[in-house]
């Protein structure tokens, strides 16, 4: 009764579609008022207050809904919605999804990722609305409205075709948010070959997407995760359909943003990037589980992880530019993910396994995830005030930004300390466990986690060092820039100091919760119902952390 | 004694000093680094010309890394082979004849 405030519509249907619908009816007002320019040959006169009090009003309801249904969902297994011709009708075990139909999924996990992602478009939109350098347009929102459905959508969806379709339309948003921009200077026909090259690539990884899920539809008939991996027997189709859906997916989250200077849209691309590893979450875990053949896989996305770190770790030292260098420390971050999320998979294989490891890879793979994107957001922001003109040169060459951005420096380095693991802020938790797990599989691995994560340290010093300390530049003119990020910035300040001061709630209402998820479906894939589960919390102790005598549970 | 229970950990008095020592630590690390890097933007960005010979050096080698790993930010062509790495890895993963028997 409570998912269904509207007449059959259960509430994760009304947050994918709130966004949609919004995008449509922005979408039917540019198009009116392209109609009308193109009809008096004169520009329209819009005031720009019935266009933020709208979005704004768009970003508080979005983040409200989207918390009603974590709080429903937060003690719930797993539920699932499926659209009939009596409407929507929620069922536990999923069954009744065909080939082509609305069939939701909702289940902690995604609604942990969906309140997170939310709450990032809340600042995004923030962000965006006092952006003065950049000022919001119709067209803007258009594409973010549809980015932030698309993105939901892959949060909530139950099978490999509904999959698709919210791949497409996150693609259709980010893609117009991209849009390749003409340099000065550049020849038309250089121009269209670039653009060709993105635009190419683009459909190459959608189509490769499309070609695995039809693969799978044409030899079983169903998309439903779940119902699929019940059927889905090892061969060779079913391995090139993994081949094709999992490294576009990997493909998706691993790859740079385009060079933009733009934080808000710099955000929804983060966010895109955090909904391509959650795809591929559902796609490794619940659709495919430990098949046969997909042995190598875990040791492959872990060679991957370390690749990039070394990427990061060369283009960190080489790169001042404040987006190149948010773009390097988000890769390192990449890489991080990458590597628990192999040991993840390769610790859920057997019961023993996740005993000794697993659980504790998967609670450091979520925990480092759920970092990235409000991490990656305040580098983003950050970033781009940093390549704000300021007597004629960007704000970040002047150094000694400290004295005229005190609070920006400050969340800069509480966001670095964040990343690079240092105690006591949540990173280092997330750390202790993959190194914990890392050192189950090989101690080389955890000193190469281990000198990784003090590398970022360090180049995480040096960069805040070269721009906020030294000489404050003369102030001939006043810089804005606190005043313009503070609430984002603020807001993201008190996640990070919230889930450094109460690690536990932290671990216990986000992570604990959807490590128990995955837990059950990785289980559940293996269809073996009677195996029991090992308890989550039998890993959330440390091993350095003596007991305390006398004391028991 | 000198233990603090969150729910989550139980720190003792050692890994307590362990934290403050590094936090120390990284603090003078942030103080030494900001006396060096104080204004290095400034100059490297508007007087490369006068670089010394260290500097050269050191612009050498940064170049290296940049052109080695610079394909990264080349966008788009580079995204396309970068696909092409990441699917015929996993084709070889996947593909290429497995021992069978799931993970490990």
């Amino acid at each position: 009764m409570f998912l269904k405030l509207l007449p059959g519509w259960p509430l994760p249907v009304i947050a994918i579609a709130l966004p949609l619908f919004s995008a449509f009816l922005l979408g039917c007002a540019i198009l009116l008022e392209m109609a009308y320019t193109a009809h008096t040959s004169g520009p329209f006169e819009r005031k720009k207050v019935y266009l933020k009090v709208p979005f704004l009003f768009f970003l508080f309801l979005n983040f409200a809904l989207n918390y009603l249904v974590w709080s429903y969902s937060h003690n719930l297994e797993q539920t699932f919605f499926t659209l009939g011709a009596a409407g929507w009708a929620e069922t536990l075990s999923g069954a009744g999804g065909g080939s082509w139909k609305a069939f939701l999924r909702l289940d902690p996990l995604g609604a942990m990722a969906a309140l997170l992602t939310s709450f990032i478009v809340l600042l995004a939109g923030l962000r965006s609305l006092a952006d003065k350098s950049d000022p919001i347009t119709p067209n803007k929102i258009f594409f973010m409205l549809l980015t932030q459905g698309g993105v939901v959508g892959i949060f909530y969806s139950g099978g490999i075709t509904n999959l698709f379709l919210f791949l497409l339309i996150s693609q259709i948003g980010a893609t117009g948010l991209y849009r390749p921009v003409r340099a000065a200077g550049l020849k038309t026909l250089n121009f269209f070959s670039q653009s060709a090259w993105y635009y190419a690539s683009r459909v190459l990884v959608m189509g490769m997407y499309l070609a695995g899920t039809l693969l799978l539809l044409s030899k079983y008939k169903v998309s439903g995760f779940t119902q699929l991996h019940a059927v889905m027997q090892p061969g060779v189709l079913e391995l090139s359909a993994y081949v094709l859906m999992a490294s576009s997916l990997f493909f998706l989250f691993i790859k740079p943003s385009s060079y933009i200077t733009d934080a808000s849209k710099r955000c929804y691309f983060a966010m895109r990037g955090y909904a391509m590893f959650f795809a591929l979450l559902r796609v490794n875990f619940l659709l495919f589980g430990p098949m046969r053949g997909l042995d190598r896989i875990p040791w492959l996305y872990i060679l991957f992880g370390g690749a990039a770190l070394w990427a990061a770790f060369a283009l960190t030292t080489t790169n001042r530019d404040p987006i190149r260098f948010t773009e390097s420390v988000e890769l390192f971050l990449k890489g991080f993910i990458t590597i628990s999320f192999g040991l993840s998979l390769n610790g859920t294989g057997s019961a023993a396994a996740a005993a000794e490891y697993g659980l504790g890879a998967l609670e450091s793979m979520l925990s480092l995830w759920m970092l990235f994107l409000p991490i990656s957001a305040a580098l983003s922001i950050i970033g781009c005030l940093l390549k704000q003109k300021y007597a004629g040169s960007e704000l970040w060459t002047l150094g000694g930004l400290s004295h005229k951005l005190p609070f920006t420096g400050f969340v800069f380095f509480i966001v670095i300390c964040g990343l690079a693991g240092l105690p006591p802020f949540p990173g280092f938790i997330s750390r202790q466990f993959l190194y914990r797990a890392a050192n189950a599989v090989s101690p080389f691995l955890t000193l190469f986690l281990f000198a990784m994560s003090l590398a970022v340290l360090f180049i995480g010093i040096w960069y805040i060092s070269g721009v906020l300390f030294g000489k404050a530049p003369d102030a001939e003119e006043k810089i804005q820039g606190d005043a313009q990020i503070a609430l984002p910035l603020f807001l993201i300040l008190i996640f990070l100091l919230f889930s450094s001061a109460a690690p536990n709630h932290y671990y216990d209402n986000a992570v604990s919760k959807s490590v128990s998820s995955l837990m059950r479906i990785s289980y559940a894939a293996q269809d073996e119902q009677s195996q029991e589960l090992p308890d989550p919390d039998d890993s959330q102790d440390v091993p350095d952390v003596e007991p305390i005598p006398g004391e028991s549970e | 004694m000198f233990r603090l229970v969150t729910g989550y950990f139980t720190w003792n008095f050692l890994v307590w000093s362990a934290i403050f020592f590094f936090s120390a630590l990284f603090l003078v690390l942030v103080l030494r680094f900001s006396k060096k890097q104080s204004g290095m933007y400034v100059s490297n960005a508007y007087k490369d010309d006068q670089e010394t010979v260290g500097d050269a050096e050191s612009g050498r080698w940064r170049d290296f890394i940049r052109n080695a790993f610079g394909f990264w930010f080349s966008l788009p062509q580079a995204q396309l082979l970068l696909l092409a790495v990441i699917v015929l890895f996993f084709a070889l993963a996947v593909l290429s004849g497995g021992s069978g028997g799931g993970n490990a």
